[in-house]
């Protein structure tokens, strides 16, 4: 399908987000370069003057062993996620409409409460007094509180937790725009539901698989509350460190270093990954 | 080879197939016309395992297939809206169902390549189906589904996405196809100009039921129903009573006033009403009687239609009743024969014309 408009008018429409995006992004962005090459002033300032010694710092193996445990939980969460969204997905997409009406309500319902009080709530339900431990307390099947909270355990409850809506929808998205008569196509030509699944659904659904993916891994990786409330001692990644970096240490400087690796590293990622997996579903699109 | 024998399909209240039974021949082109809604896509989903039937049973040779899933069934299918994979190039598209019966990797090519050929797309193996025209779609549906070499293809008006042009040339090549390949074809549509130039035999169907199952001559010149009647081509109904009858013709009267004699058995016994049904083309209008046609009704001329290789006449009946005559018009010129409106003229036929169906 070919659209009407020409492309010069077309880039017209692409001028009030590019602005916004060069304003709140792209100069914060020049800013954390800026101060990631700045001396530190001893208040926690910047001062002026380059260096490159927040990025040596940086190769330290504390940190990199921080980073690949970030690294590490990002993409754990990520497959965890995917694979409690998917069934979720498939079910809402091949549900009745009104049985994928009120579920589509439900995947969305969260986004009703704020982030952080879904995320102290989970003390309520994982702490040594909370709903879980009580009610295993009560039945006699545990004689001491699980330690279900402040551990890597907690950390992935709710890393898994917060994102699992922005895995289902783009997967719901992805299997509700196909035909079924492509399924009847697979089973008519002797594939049976099983092989019908691995060869027609599941490739149908990639994009929207990858959209999740990255949807899910890349905030992951930037998350600092769910360690900070859910996690322990030693459930650091790096969202934390740069947080600590800009408040608790005030080291601007190497704040900045940390962010401006994460971020360069995430844009690498993403424009290699768009390439293969067209998360954008372009392909898909022009088929439909 | 495939037989339904009383087939019934209901949702909830809807009867989509009403107690249906037919035969199909093998390597015969079957063909399934009917307006929308009256159940022929019901059918064909049934033979294809994608709907279950409430009642009967669906036999392909001489097996009961009961509630085989569809991937069971020797039997594919050409999807109306193509259906096409669109994440597969034409040749995995044209190779899945072989792949899925584990054929090795030289057979597959071969036989992809055969059947490409044989739809007239090779050299589109490496395409995406978002590549190709509707036409060219269509072919690989076609493709995909012959590779398989199944005892019956099913064809859900596999045309109807096309346009005119375009139609009319692939339904030239479907039957050159159908005939090549010798598999039996079950095809579906809603338009009888396909039905009729594509079938060795035609079922029509209204409300669920066939209506009438005959080769297409038969269906255009002996309709058995009013229905079938009205639905194949254009048709005059003259409301009349059988006065007398024998085997070999019969008297009716036509609108209580007009006796004609025509050479064909009355369907019922005399005393009955019939409804009376001539086509425009078996029809003549004239100043005078003529030796060929011995039945002669007068009329008003009041329409002229013109329609480049012949022109409508409509003629006023005396009792009001309107009938199409079509002219061809080169004859018509030839003959130097020229009709002016609101003039009487005599609607002529041959008592050899026409068919009596019960009212
Ligand atoms: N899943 C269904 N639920 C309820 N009624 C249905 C269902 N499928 C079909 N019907 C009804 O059954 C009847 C026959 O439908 P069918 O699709 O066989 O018609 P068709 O002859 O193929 O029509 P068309 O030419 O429009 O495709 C219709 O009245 C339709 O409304
Ligand atoms: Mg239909």
């Amino acid at each position: 399908m070919r659209n009407p408009l020409r492309i010069r008018e077309l880039h017209l429409l692409l001028f009030p987000p590019a602005l916004w995006l060069i304003l709140f992004f792209g100069l914060p962005l020049l800013i954390v370069l800026f101060f990631s090459v700045s001396r530190q002033d001893v208040y926690g300032g910047i001062a002026p003057g380059f260096t490159l010694e927040h990025y040596r710092r940086i190769a330290d193996p504390l940190y990199l062993v921080i980073l690949w445990r970030s690294l590490v939980m990002a993409a754990v969460t990520t497959v965890i996620t995917l694979l409690l969204a998917y069934p979720t997905a498939y079910y809402m997409a091949f549900a009745p409409p009104r049985t994928k009406l009120i579920l589509m309500f439900l995947v969305i319902l969260p986004f009703w409460t704020n982030f952080l009080v879904r995320m102290y709530s989970f003390m309520t339900i994982l702490g040594a007094d909370g709903v879980i431990n009580t009610l295993l307390l009560k039945l006699g099947l545990i004689h001491e509180p699980l330690s279900l909270i402040h551990n890597t355990f907690a950390v992935y409850v709710g890393f898994v937790y917060g994102n699992l809506p922005y895995m289902i929808l783009p997967i719901f998205a992805a299997l509700d725009r196909m035909n079924t008569s492509l399924l009847e196509a697979s089973m008519d030509l002797g594939a049976g539901p099983i092989r019908t699944f691995w060869r027609i659904t599941l490739p149908y659904s990639l994009p929207g698989v990858a959209a999740g993916i990255v949807f899910v891994f890349i905030p992951t990786l930037g998350n600092f509350v769910v360690p900070e409330i859910l996690g322990g001692a030693d459930d650091v990644i790096i969202g934390n460190v740069i947080n600590r970096q800009f408040l608790a240490s005030r080291n601007w400087p190497f704040g900045s270093a940390l962010s401006a690796v994460l971020v360069f590293g995430l844009m690498v990622f993403i424009s290699v990954y768009i390439r293969r997996y067209d998360p954008m579903g372009k392909k898909q699109l022009a088929a439909v | 080879m495939l037989e339904l024998i009383n087939v019934t399909r209901k949702y909830g209240d809807v009867v989509a197939v009403n107690d249906v039974s037919l035969t199909v021949a093998k390597g015969e082109f079957f063909c399934l016309l009917g307006s929308s809604g009256c159940g022929k896509t019901t059918i064909l989903r049934m033979v294809a395992g994608f709907e279950k039937r409430t009642s009967g049973q669906i036999i392909l040779n001489g097996r009961d297939m009961g509630d085989d899933p569809p991937y069971c069934r020797d039997v594919n299918t050409v999807f109306q809206n193509y259906a096409l994979f669109p994440h597969m190039t034409v040749f995995e598209n044209v190779a899945y169902g072989l792949r899925i019966r584990k054929c090795n990797t030289a057979e597959i090519g071969t036989r992809v390549m055969e059947a490409l050929g044989q739809v007239r797309l090779s050299g589109f193996e490496e395409r995406r189906p978002d590549q190709l025209s509707g036409g060219q779609q269509q072919r690989v549906a076609l493709a995909r589904a012959l590779v398989n070499r199944p005892s019956i293809l099913l064809l859900d008006e596999p045309l109807s996405a096309l346009d005119k042009k375009i139609a009319e040339q692939t339904r030239l090549e479907l039957t050159e196809l159908q005939r090549r390949v010798g598999i039996t074809f079950i095809y579906v549509t809603h338009n009888q100009t396909e039905a009729l130039a594509l079938a060795d035999r035609v079922a029509v169907m209204h409300n669920g039921v066939i209506e009438q199952c005959g080769p297409p001559g038969e269906i255009y010149e002996h309709p058995k129903t009013r229905f079938v009647a009205d639905f194949i081509g254009s048709m005059n109904f003259l409301d009349g009573q059988v006065t007398t009858a024998t085997d070999r013709g019969c008297r009716l009267r036509l609108a209580e006033r007009w006796d004609v004699e025509i050479d064909k058995a009355s369907p019922v016994a005399p005393g009955n009403r019939v409804l009376y049904c001539l086509r425009p083309e078996q029809l003549r209008l004239s100043l005078l009687p003529a030796r060929d046609f011995e039945n002669s009704v007068p009329g008003v001329l009041r329409r002229k239609v013109f329609e480049g290789d012949a022109t409508l006449y409509l003629l006023e009946l005396a009792n009001g009743q309107m009938v199409t005559v079509s002219q061809n018009n080169y004859i018509a010129r030839l003959a130097r024969d020229f009709y002016e409106l609101n003039q009487e003229y005599l609607l002529l036929w041959s008592r050899t014309s026409g068919e009596i169906i019960r009212a």
